[in-house]
């Protein structure tokens, strides 16, 4: 007897859509493993009520904006893939002529629970910390230079109100973290390159990240952005 | 009106552009649009297995993020979609730690008979997973299979298995699990010598 050995993911959703008489297919009906699978990318194609959620709108509007500011290009108009097209009132809700007035509601939206939020309730922007309500959302805080040349490593970004610390995190192209850096209160920090803990390689793609705390608490975050290596003076 | 009667560009001409042009304003453009089309889908993914959407936020520019730098070794053998779903689903697998196949507190330990340790140990000695995979299909029923393998090997919530298996019955997937672990345990007991 010739046992079929299980299909890899990514090779799933095209298996699915062979003859019933096929052996591949047959494997998958009988497989829990990958019947699970091939189940959870169903899902996963079709999220279904959860993603009409405000939590989901409002991360949909942060995922585009750290698109654009990572591709270096314009956050892309979204339309649902051909693969699970949506047909609810959602999806009319994002049809082309609705994307403008929804991007300013959205921005609206992730503007108020970021400044009148806390305001209105008369809490701090440390109540807003990561693992805490569901509700609650750390702010963003935003990189305005992330360098590494022969020079050694030069970072900037905008100030976080309450922060009394930040901390620069690098990360490798793997995301595995190389490097954390502690600039205390101040906003820039320059790093000659024999004080780095790690060798940078020209070329080599790296992700930097600063997050803002407040006795030791993340009040705010960036998110991480491309540093990348350069041989040329800065 | 024009742009509705435009077609969109499918996933792989998106991945050809990128592919001809991986570095240029075109390329880049084209990677924008593609990975725009499923980022609430990974965000949405990410968010079943946190439960937190700073945290869910953070995971899904991971995935976004590890997926471009990756694009140019996917190489077209399967869909897109699919190869997105499998960095997101080994992203959020490393975030969160497997349960037992015997035991769960997400689904009521109270209802779970008392455990000697015997078939804990007889699961621990079934380190191949082949023959594991032969146990519970020789133990439980297909539906009750996929329910486990979902909980213990997918980590999926025990409310996530009931939608993704549409079961609609009161208990969901809870009282599927609850069955298969109570199948599992005795059939282990069974071989203890």
């Amino acid at each position: 007897m010739t046992v079929t050995p299980c299909i890899p993911l990514e090779e799933l959703a095209a298996v699915a859509e062979l003859p019933a008489s096929d052996p591949r297919r047959a494997h998958v009906a009988q497989c829990p493993r990958c019947g699970a699978l091939l189940d959870a990318y169903a899902r996963f194609l079709e999220p279904g009520a959860e993603a009409d959620a405000a939590h989901v709108a409002a991360a949909d509007t942060r995922l585009s904006e750290f698109l654009a500011r990572t591709l270096g290009a314009p956050a892309p108009a979204r339309a649902p893939a051909r693969t699970a097209p949506r047909t609810s009132w959602w999806a009319a809700l994002f049809a082309p002529a609705m994307r403008p007035a929804l991007g300013f509601v959205m921005a609206a939206i992730v503007l108020g629970g970021i400044v009148v939020w806390p305001r209105l309730a008369g809490r701090g922007p440390a109540d807003a910390l990561r693992g805490g309500s569901q509700r609650a959302t750390v702010p963003t805080l935003r990189i305005t230079d992330a360098t590494l040349g022969v020079a050694g490593l030069r970072m900037a970004w905008e100030s976080v109100a309450d922060a009394d610390a930040y901390e620069v995190r690098i990360y490798s192209d793997a995301l595995a973290e190389i490097a954390r850096l502690n600039a205390n209160g101040d906003t820039m920090l320059i790093v000659p390159p024999s004080e780095l803990s790690f060798r940078p390689v020209p070329g080599q793609p790296l992700l930097v990240r600063v997050d803002a705390r407040r006795h030791g608490e993340v009040i705010a975050s960036s998110p991480p952005i491309p540093l990348s290596v350069t041989t040329t003076p800065d | 009106m024009t742009e509705a009667l435009r077609p969109e560009p499918t996933d792989e001409e998106l991945i050809a552009r990128h592919a001809a042009d991986p570095e240029g304003a075109a390329g880049r453009a084209a990677v924008s649009i593609l990975l725009g089309r499923y980022q609430r889908r990974v965000y949405v993914w990410c968010h079943r297995y946190v439960r937190n959407p700073e945290r869910a936020l953070e995971l899904a520019q991971e995935v976004l993020l590890r997926a471009y730098r990756s694009l140019g070794s996917f190489q077209g053998r399967s869909r897109f979609g699919s190869w997105l779903f499998a960095i997101a689903r080994n992203r959020c697998l490393n975030e969160i730690a497997a349960p037992s196949l015997l035991r769960d507190d997400d689904v009521e330990l109270d209802t779970l008979p008392a455990s000697d340790g015997t078939p804990e140990q007889m699961l621990e000695e079934l380190q191949d997973e082949e023959a594991l995979r032969r146990l519970l299909a020789d133990t439980l029923e297909p539906e009750e299979r996929e329910a486990l393998w979902l909980r213990c090997f997918e980590r999926l919530p025990v409310e996530e298995i009931t939608v993704v298996m549409r079961l609609d019955n009161a208990t969901g997937a809870r009282g599927l699990l609850q069955r298969a672990r109570r199948k599992l345990r005795a059939a282990l007991d069974r071989r203890t010598p």
